[in-house]
């Protein structure tokens, strides 16, 4: 059974599974690609796009009391 | 000289045409249906095989995810009033999560995702893993109404 104590320390393993997921769904959807190596980097750029915003945005918040 | 055309030059990146070609009414109603319904079946039925198995894998997998981390799973018939502006913000995940198709009711029905373990420190994860397995979907169903129109190969 997953404990939710055991998750607390987990947050930036769901945020990169949240991000691989969506970008490879964006990747395989978009517009601005049509071979599979411009997908493949457009998802990866995406990817990339998540976790950084996401990492960014966290250091962040560590000021805000 | 060179002889002159009306004719765009033919260019190795652009598609070729005949991948480009639309199909009919009915069937474009079709495939958008299937593509809510079961996500991944539109472009499975349009052809695009390998896309088909890499939005459904996903979809399903944020989904499958999502209850995992004991995520909630909207329901109409919990909602007070249907159309009014209270609670809002569970009308907003419903419809997010009705993208995610005939799932979505099947899992409820079988007692997945009914109850709100707000003690859970994932349950806001997994409710918003479910909510947005459904806005993907959501755009999906764009994507296969382009194909089907001609628009995109």
């Amino acid at each position: 059974m997953l404990t939710s104590a055991g998750l607390e320390t987990m947050h930036f393993l769901i945020m990169t599974t949240f991000a691989a997921l969506t970008s490879t769904v964006l990747a395989a959807i978009t517009n601005e690609a049509e071979t599979t190596r411009e997908r493949c980097l457009y998802g990866l750029k995406t990817f990339g796009a998540f976790v950084g915003v996401g990492l960014v945005i966290s250091w962040l918040f560590y000021f805000i009391p | 000289m060179t002889p002159t055309s009306d004719a765009p030059p033919l260019d190795p990146k652009q598609p070729p045409v005949a991948a480009l070609a639309p199909v009919s009414l009915p069937r474009q109603v079709v495939v958008c249906l299937a593509a809510w319904l079961v996500p991944g079946l539109g472009h499975g039925l349009l052809g695009r095989y390998g896309r088909a198995v890499l939005i459904g894998g996903s979809i399903y997998t944020m989904v499958v995810l999502g209850l995992w981390m004991r995520g909630h799973l909207y329901s109409p018939f919990d909602l007070d009033e249907l159309l009014g502006l209270r609670d809002v913000l569970s009308k907003v995940c419903l419809i997010g999560q009705m993208g995610i198709g005939v799932l979505q009711p099947i899992l409820r029905g079988l007692g997945f995702g009914v109850s709100f373990e707000f003690k859970a420190a994932t349950y806001e994860y997994g409710t918003y893993f479910l909510v947005v397995a459904g806005l993907l979907n959501y755009l999906v169903m764009f994507d296969v109404f382009d194909i089907a129109k001609g628009r995109k190969a």
